[in-house]
């Protein structure tokens, strides 16, 4: 899969951190949290990157920052090779389109007092691009019925609010969608549409995705590569098959156990695997971030800092001192 | 379990909500049928788990039978019977009684379910002092102290006197699963009771109903989306469609011999490794104001296409098998879907 790689990724994250300081109390002494702590990715036109972790693992944050809404306390962030956190104001404005956000919740992400055309009108609007023409395209590109502009979001379901979502989005012609759980709040049986659509619009466009999910039957299935997100660290990524056929990490392996499989025959493994309880995460001061959890963790864990390493030649790394495959 | 008496009846249960979406056809006294003639029973030792989409009517049936419809809500037939006796015919104290000792209910988001401004342990024990008003302090206390150990959570005397906002959402679920086993329960709902959880978390949430059912033999009754949460811990499940039942069965006969064309869809739309394409149900569930004449599926049904008898009359539940009920006149044929090659394979 990773022989196609084209020469200019359309997003680079390199050596990213990303701290906020806390304060526990007056009197103590400030903390720093290192939300996203050394990320580093790349993204090409064409390709989906799926980010799985459960919250508080820093997916939000790498999200914020990936959109240039969040400062990073180092590292690069790369959009079409332009550095988004060295641009001038100006020429921030000229690459700010190319990458554009889908939320989660298509009801409180589409203002109910503006009609359809107009909230698809509105970032052609402000940057005088706009065009009745050009609305109708975006509508129809997402499988909107002709004639929905001149109606409200509520006159519409949540598949197809999505839809209206997502036709926002590509207003500018955007080369990246940041996919910020995309389906999560459909029901099951609108979600393989939106997914169907999302899928159309990347063989048509080339848009690369980066899709961040927490369902990983979702992942699994629009993702071409996969990066497991632990406490603000990658833990494990690489081709889709490699991860989910043979994932390295111990986290890994525990997320995709945990996932309730709509399968009888799984039952036994499931209630196995549920009763094999995992703590709740807390930071390790050294080591493995992943160590405190970890049902194998061996002295060297605790000590030793596991870097992402090859597990084989695909580009499947994991960071884990004792990877089993 | 067949032939014992079910914990909890619902009998051809119909609610009215006042039509105030727009375009809606009120029905009888401006009232749409959100739920329109519901059955199904729940025993002991047994999990019902209840599919639909939003809007199905799934948790609003679940509110009727706590007695915690909305006031606009209006019961317009059916009954509900909880150990034989009818829950509708009961005086309002009666009712109150019940509720919390003789069935409790947890919710999909433990953190409005919990109030914010008071420690998690005396909200328990307020719900101990309610149905218990014997118990001492110190008998209270304990106890308190008891039910937080029941449900795993570590060092329970300390995390007694934490509020609500410094637990994480897990341990704020097992709060409430604590509150709502204080007085071991005959009927336990849970309404979504893992959606707004970490995966890992939903796991030993789920783990943790299992016990609590082990522990006292309750009836459970699951709402849930989510099919694989379905196939890991149902006993039996009932699919609601646009507020009516369009099939039920044990968790076998759905996963492994679906008969309504709807329930072969929803499993057809689970994602699969290997499936570039995913299949779609075509269109969208009508809502509750705007069901279409006949059977409430047939405008995405591939059988029900053009055929009046589909389009003329409601298709009743019928049985199947001994434990089998669909609402589909065709159900030989829903079955065949299933073979079809046109990737609508699970």
């Amino acid at each position: 899969m990773n022989t196609a790689r084209s020469p200019e990724p359309v997003l680079e994250i390199e050596d990213l951190q990303v701290h906020y300081r806390l304060r526990r109390g007056l009197l103590q002494p400030r903390r720093a949290l290192r939300a996203v702590d050394g990320i580093n990715l790349a993204l090409q036109p064409g390709r989906t990157l799926g980010l799985v972790g459960e919250s508080g693992c820093g997916k939000s944050t790498l999200i914020r920052t990936v959109l240039g809404l969040q400062k990073p306390t180092s590292g690069r962030i790369l959009v079409q090779g332009w550095d988004i956190n060295r641009l001038s104001p100006r020429a921030l404005r000229a690459v700010r389109p190319r990458m554009q956000l889908v939320f989660q919740d298509p009801n409180s992400a589409l203002n109910p007092r503006m009609t359809v055309h107009d909230i698809i009108a509105e970032p052609l609007r402000l940057q005088k691009r706009y065009s009745r023409a050009r609305v109708e395209a975006l509508l129809a590109q997402v499988g909107m019925p002709s004639g929905a502009g001149a109606q409200r979001p509520a006159a519409f379901s949540g598949g197809q609010r999505q839809r209206i979502g997502i036709a926002r989005a590509l207003a500018l012609e955007p080369a990246l969608l940041v996919l910020d759980e995309p389906v999560s709040a459909l029901d099951v049986s609108i979600q393989a549409q939106v997914i169907n659509l999302l899928d159309d619009l990347q063989q048509r466009l080339g848009l690369a995705y980066l899709f961040v999910a927490h369902d990983l039957s979702v992942v699994r299935h629009v993702s071409h590569d996969v990066a497991v997100m632990y406490l603000g660290r990658i833990v494990e990524t690489g081709p889709r098959d490699a991860v989910f056929d043979r994932p390295a990490h111990p986290y890994t392996r525990s997320l995709m156990l945990a996932v309730p499989q709509p399968d009888l025959d799984a039952r036994l493994e499931h209630a196995a695997a549920a009763s094999r309880e995992l703590p709740e995460p807390a930071p390790a001061a050294t080591g493995c971030v992943f160590q405190p959890r970890c049902p194998r963790a061996q002295p060297r864990c605790v000590i030793e800092k596991p870097l992402l390493t090859p597990q084989d030649d695909s580009g499947h790394l994991a960071a884990c001192w004792f990877p089993d495959c | 379990m067949t032939g014992a008496e079910p914990v909890l009846s619902v009998r051809d249960l119909s609610i009215g909500l006042p039509g105030a979406l727009p375009g809606a056809l009120p029905g009888p006294q401006g009232l749409v049928r959100v739920i329109d003639g519901v059955s199904f029973d729940v025993h002991a030792n047994e999990v019902l788990c209840i599919v639909g989409e939003s809007g199905s009517g799934k948790s609003l049936s679940m509110m009727a039978c706590m007695g915690l419809l909305p006031d606009a809500a209006e019961l317009l037939s059916g009954d509900i019977l909880f150990n034989g006796q009818s829950l509708l015919a009961m005086p309002e104290a009666a009712r109150r009684r019940l509720r919390g000792a003789g069935m409790a209910m947890v919710f999909q988001d433990p953190m409005s379910a919990l109030n914010p401004l008071m420690r998690v342990g005396s909200q328990i024990a307020e719900t101990l002092s309610l149905h218990q008003p014997g118990l001492g302090k110190a008998a209270r206390r304990e106890r308190v102290r008891q039910l937080l150990g029941l449900v795993h959570i570590v060092d329970p005397a300390t995390r007694a006197r934490s509020y609500p906002h410094e637990l994480s959402g897990g341990m704020r679920q097992r709060v409430m699963i604590a509150m709502a086993m204080a007085h071991r329960p005959a009927l336990l709902i849970a309404d979504e009771p893992t959606t707004a959880l970490d995966v890992t978390v939903q796991a030993q949430i789920l783990a943790l109903l299992a016990d609590m059912r082990r522990e006292t033999g309750a009836a459970q009754v699951l709402i849930t989306h989510d099919l694989g949460v379905v196939a890991q811990v149902a006993d039996r499940v009932a699919v609601l469609y646009s507020g009516r039942v369009v099939e039920s069965g044990t968790v076998a006969d759905i996963f492994r011999n679906p008969s309504h064309p709807y329930t072969i869809g929803l499993l057809a739309s689970l994602l699969h490794p290997g499936n570039r394409r995913a299949y779609a149900i075509p269109g969208q569930p009508p809502t509750a104001a705007q069901r279409p004449p006949g059977c409430v599926f047939q405008p995405r049904c591939q059988l029900g296409e053009g055929r009046a008898a589909c389009m003329g009359t409601v298709p009743p539940l019928q049985a199947l098998s001994a434990t089998q009920h669909s609402a589909c006149l065709y159900p030989d044929e829903a079955r065949a879907l299933r073979t079809q090659p046109e990737g609508m394979r699970s």
